[in-house]
């Protein structure tokens, strides 16, 4: 490519910013639109902190950066992504995890929504049962006794 | 976590498959029951009287999959009446009438009919899969249906199941448009089929990955079936009678070396004696490999073929495969993680030489660390043999031992078998399935009760002296889902003593024990949760009717298990639901 790479500036909530080559842009469907829709060369995203946008952008770069190199499509380079991915994920706390869940879906981006799911979804399956989910996730069950032992009659009873 | 949209918990979800876990979530709060139970696409009962259609379709009104259980596990041993129920029907009308979207169904040891085949056929448009085991009640006009009307199906796999077959020219009704085939399993058919139709169906399926054809299905055929789906994984071959000649041997041959992702081989129901040479190119390939149906395959021949298969990881084969023949799997198989050796009817009792014994046992589980299966039909044990298995193999998580004669002691000390089955529940922490069999005192269900933590299913015959034993079963296994007991002399006192017992178990079985009438209307009445269900099959059955003289009358056979939604409606006049 000769031609001159076209750089978009994106500004978090708390007003970081980042200056990133189109195509990583055009990994997120909602930034697409915008940047086709509004060109402006600085667009803000006001649902996203600079923390979250921080790893989002580096993910669509890694993403987009493997997606070119590799368009002989060899399999080497998507291994590496899904190394990189796990590397990605591995170390980052569960409500980062959520926080970027809500920018991936804000933003669409599959992938990284894909990706980030399937990180709550390990953590909910090593889980020994319903109240180890709870005590992990932080969640407060809005069962009455009488309704959750219904439930889990009809589970063990029924659906076993 | 609480403030994500439906729809991203419902894509967390996705990636939660197990029903285990399914379970889990659907406890957390009521709205990950709400989106949990709009969400499941598989479904698993394995009971089909525990709840019924219209609680299926109410709490999961999105599956997709349905997998059934019918009979209790004893209908193998033909201990279950033929009419006793456990029919599809009443399932397949709900689903079709809630326009459910199924698309997969599998069923175990259920009554199906032709004319539910044909309803479901109709019924679900994107229908891809029908898997039956063991099931009954239907003909090939059923199938004719199936292979008519379901326009997108992949899989059709028939295991033993008996069907009545019409000679129908079932296979002739696929549809030409036909081509989306993974799996096709109709080995169990007994009668005709149609080649030509057999042989288009396969040639234009080029996804076909598993093919087993029944005894009809002879020999040149099988060469030219082979030689239009060389991507075939799994073969069941059909009959192998004659000795192929020479030109049609090297056809075979060729055939056969071209499938070269074949890695799980069986049928052979019809067979000359060295069939299994044509198959020697690939043998080395296979990871399993089933020839309990061939029976007519001497042992010698069978121990050639095996001493090439050196990935094996799963061995079902038939006694006559004898104790030398067993050492060679040993010393060969070294992947093997699941054997079952069946007993043939070629001998019968006073000529059983061929059968394996201990010396087969303890040859496997010396030589193939990787076992964790076992189903082995034997003439002997010994308790020095047993406690070898156990140091050998700590890891099995099934072991079926089946000593042919009831009561058989240790042959070598004439004691009772007790401390042999002892020592594989105190090695084998992680076994969930057992089966005990040969002289057997209450004192290896002390052991059971005391070391197997993880058993979900036990299965005892002619065993035990008094209640104890059962006793420490019931007061032991904390994780017992599934018990069947048939002629041991347990009785009320074992029964009663913990009815909030069978709370957690799927089910308890009990034939020709001590258990009077009496003790199961207490149960009844103790336990109004529980269908109580009292089979006999010869006499008059009101059993309700019955006055104190014949409460201490021995039921015939007791089968109990957990439920939401009540007693049945649909059981047979040799059915009483106390």
């Amino acid at each position: 490519m000769e031609n001159e790479k076209k750089m978009i500036t994106l500004k978090s909530s708390d007003d970081v910013t980042f200056e990133v080559e189109e195509a990583v842009v055009l990994e997120s469907q909602f930034l697409s639109h915008l940047v086709q829709d509004c060109p402006a060369p600085e667009h803000k995203i006001k649902e996203v902190t600079g923390k979250i946008l921080s790893k989002v952008v580096e993910y669509c770069e890694k993403h987009v950066v493997v997606v070119v190199d590799g368009g002989d499509s060899s399999s080497s380079s998507g291994d590496d992504l899904k190394k990189w991915d796990d590397k990605f994920i591995k170390e980052m706390d569960l409500s980062t995890v959520y926080d970027l869940i809500a920018a991936a879906n804000y933003l669409n981006i599959q992938a990284l929504l894909d990706l980030m799911c399937q990180r709550v979804a390990d953590v909910i399956t090593a889980c020994k049962d319903h109240k180890e989910i709870r005590e992990t996730l932080g969640i407060v069950s809005d069962y009455t006794a009488e309704e959750e032992a219904e439930v889990l009659k009809e589970n063990e009873w029924a659906f076993d | 976590m609480n403030y994500f949209p439906d729809e991203v918990i419902e894509h967390i979800f996705d990636f939660i498959a197990s029903h285990k876990d399914r379970n889990s979530i659907s406890l957390v709060s009521k709205s990950w029951h709400k989106i949990e139970r709009c969400s499941r696409k598989k479904v698993f009962i394995g009971n089909c009287y525990a709840i019924n259609p219209e609680r299926l379709i109410e709490r999961f009104p999105s599956l997709r999959s349905l997998t059934l259980k019918g009979k209790p596990h004893f209908a193998d041993f033909n201990l279950v009446p033929h009419e006793w129920g456990g029919f599809v029907h009443p399932w397949i009308d709900a689903l079709a009438k809630a326009r459910v979207g199924l698309e997969e169904l599998r069923l175990k040891r259920m009554v199906v009919s032709d004319e539910s085949l044909e309803l479901l056929s109709r019924s679900f448009a994107s229908f891809k899969s029908l898997v039956l085991v063991s099931c009954e009640g239907f003909t090939t006009d059923g199938l004719a249906s199936i292979a008519a009307n379901c326009r997108h199906l992949r899989e059709l796999d028939l295991q033993e199941n008996e069907i009545e077959d019409h000679r129908g020219q079932w296979l002739n009704c696929f549809p030409e448009t036909s081509t989306a085939l993974t799996s096709l399993n109709f080995s169990c058919l007994k009668g005709e089929t149609n080649l030509a139709a057999l042989e288009r169906l396969v040639a234009r399926s080029p996804n076909l990955e598993s093919l087993k054809v029944n005894r009809a299905v002879p020999l040149d055929a099988l060469t030219r079936l082979m030689s239009c789906a060389p991507q075939l994984v799994d073969l069941g071959v059909g009959s192998y009678e004659n000795e192929p000649d020479q030109e049609s041997f090297v056809k075979l041959m060729d055939a056969i070396k071209k499938c070269t992702e074949l890695r799980s081989l069986s049928g052979f129901s019809e067979v000359a004696p060295l069939c299994l040479t044509a198959f020697y190119p690939i043998c080395e390939n296979l990871t399993s490999l089933n020839l309990s149906y061939a029976a007519e395959i001497q042992g010698n021949h069978l121990v050639r073929f095996i001493q090439f298969c050196k990935r094996l990881q799963r061995l079902w084969i038939l006694d006559s495969i004898g104790d030398k023949g067993l050492e060679v799997v040993a010393s060969t198989c070294k992947e093997l993680q699941e054997l079952r050796v069946f007993p043939s009817d070629l001998h019968d009792e006073e000529d059983n030489d061929t059968a394996v014994t201990e010396i087969g046992l303890v040859a496997i589980s010396a030589g193939c660390p990787k076992l964790h299966s076992i189903l082995y039909f034997c003439k002997q044990m010994t308790n020095a043999a047993l406690i070898t298995v156990a140091k050998n193999c700590p890891n099995f998580i099934r072991f079926r031992l089946c000593i042919l004669e009831p009561n058989k002691p240790d042959h070598t000390t004439s004691q009772s078998l007790d401390e042999g089955f002892g020592a594989i529940v105190q090695a084998c922490k992680g076994l969930r399935r057992l089966s005990v069999s040969g002289l057997l005192t209450d004192k290896v269900f002390l052991y059971i009760g005391m070391y197997a933590e993880q058993l979900e299913m036990l299965s005892i015959a002619f065993a035990g002296d008094t209640d104890k034993g059962m006793l420490y079963v019931l007061n032991g296994c904390k994780k017992m889902r599934k018990l069947e007991i048939r002629d041991s002399p347990f009785g009320n006192a074992a029964l009663l003593a913990d009815v909030d017992k069978y709370r957690t178990m799927r089910s308890l079985w009990m034939s020709s024990c001590e258990v009077t009438l009496g003790g199961c209307k207490r149960l009844a009445r103790n336990a109004p949760w529980l269908n109580v269900e009292i089979i006999n099959e010869n006499e008059n059955n009101d059993l309700m009717e019955r006055n104190e003289e014949d409460e201490r009358e021995k039921v015939d056979r007791l089968y109990l298990y957990r439920t939401v939604v009540g007693a049945r409606k649909d059981a047979p006049p040799c059915v009483t639901i106390l």
